[in-house]
């Protein structure tokens, strides 16, 4: 196997199917199967013996498992918390945008975060 | 093997029912989270707390814990012999094992039904966060990670593909903990966050910057080197430039990892010289009183209406 096949991206580039999805997530398929049902999962494709997941769900799906085992949640609480880590990343991913294309100037004081580029006067 | 009291660990009686047990470990996994707290001991108190009811909310498990009776923690033992035949190994060594990994297998066992022959197990995930320079997420960057698995301290060169951005996960598929029996080696998983850069602020991978003008430069426009990841550039101010207009350089922003680049954007913001000599504050004069300008004009006429 090449350097870079065992890199596997995990964002809406690449795929997992729901065996691969199972063995990352530690859920079992029929469990995986059911947060599809609760519209917590959408799978990007749906063939007659498989499906197919954008790989972006990964990392919060693993998450939410985590948080399953560390509080002993039932799966129904893994699906809720699913569309929840789901939902803060897209808002963080947002708020990064946004300071990004606000002037250093605007940003809030003692910010961690990038000197502007001057030009020297005339 | 060392003895673990699992009752103790959740500070439960031996004879606690389910619930209390559920409830116990519940209310210390909130005050032991490694999302609440972040001190080295709180997580090795999560992780035995997790242990002792990992073990003692399976009924099966618990029955297979009592069956050990009550030993001092961390006292020597050695497990009843037909256990060797319950964990599917005859006559296998339990030397190197955890008590934990022990009942773990064994629920495998009953979950899987009748085996026979040890049971795969996967190798350990790792879950870590890498910080990396823009210059490293646009190039691709070997970074060394640390570990503390099984065997002790393990120091790991990783590859970081060119393109990653902030927020960006990664997995290196078998580069975990050894699979046991047959069972397929751990993941790594990668959580990329990049180190703030004094000029850029990234975007995915597009990259902003500002760019400070003169008046004099805004006005009539200006051919002004800027920076970009791969040295500077001379970017055209057109006439007439405005604070707070972005001036999109194309493709120069970061490597998308997939042969693309992102855009770089320079943010225009009009500065002033701080004093005005009196050959600049009489030209400033002339120009007011030439220039019919007024910047105020649209918000005068909203006003108005």
């Amino acid at each position: 196997m090449t350097a870079a096949a065992q890199v596997a991206w995990l964002d809406a580039r690449e795929t997992v199917t729901v065996t691969e999805l199972s063995r990352v997530s530690g859920l079992t398929q029929s469990e995986l199967e059911e947060l599809v049902e609760y519209g917590a999962l959408a799978p990007v494709q749906r063939t007659q013996t498989t499906l197919v997941f954008s790989a972006a769900c990964v990392a919060p799906l693993r998450h939410a498992v985590r948080l399953r085992t560390d509080y002993d949640l039932d799966l129904f609480m893994v699906g809720m918390l699913l569309d929840y880590l789901q939902r803060i990343e897209d808002l963080e991913k947002q708020v990064r945008s946004l300071k990004a294309q606000l002037p250093k100037h605007a940003h809030p004081p003692h910010h961690e975060g990038p000197e502007p580029w001057h030009e020297p006067h005339g | 093997m060392k003895y673990k009291d699992y009752y103790a660990a959740l500070g439960v009686p031996r004879d606690a029912d389910a619930e209390a047990i559920k409830k116990a470990y519940r209310k210390l996994a909130r005050q032991y989270h490694p999302d609440v707290s972040k001190t080295a001991d709180t997580e090795a108190k999560f992780k035995e707390i997790g242990e002792a009811y990992a073990t003692l909310k399976d009924p099966e498990k618990r029955a297979a814990y009592d069956e050990l009776g009550r030993r001092p923690q961390g006292q020597e033992f050695r497990p009843p012999p037909d256990w060797a035949h319950e964990f599917g190994a005859d006559g296998q060594s339990f030397e190197n094992v955890d008590l934990s990994d022990l009942f773990d297998m064994l629920g495998r066992r009953h979950r899987g039904g009748a085996q026979h022959g040890p049971v795969p197990m996967h190798g350990r995930d790792y879950e870590t966060a890498v910080r990396v320079s823009l210059e490293d997420a646009q190039r691709g960057a070997k970074v060394n990670l640390n570990f503390q698995d099984e065997g002790g301290e393990r120091t790991l060169e990783v590859t970081i593909p060119p393109g990653v951005t902030e927020g960006q996960r990664l997995r290196l598929r078998g580069k975990g903990g050894k699979g046991r029996n047959g069972g397929a080696d751990g993941d790594i998983y990668l959580h990329i966050t990049l180190a703030p850069h004094p000029v850029f602020r990234p975007d995915n991978h597009d990259l902003h910057f500002d760019l400070a003008l003169a008046p004099w430069e805004a006005a009539l426009g200006a051919e002004i080197e800027v920076p970009t990841l791969d040295g500077p550039v001379l970017l055209t101010v057109p006439p007439s430039t405005r604070s707070g207009r972005k001036l999109r350089l194309r493709g120069r922003g970061l490597a998308n990892g997939k042969g693309g680049h992102g855009d770089l954007y320079a943010i225009v913001h009009i500065d002033m010289p701080a004093t005005l000599t009196e050959r600049e504050r009489e030209l400033f004069k002339e120009l007011a009183a030439a220039s019919h300008f007024n910047p105020r004009a649209v918000a005068a006429k909203e006003k108005a209406s």
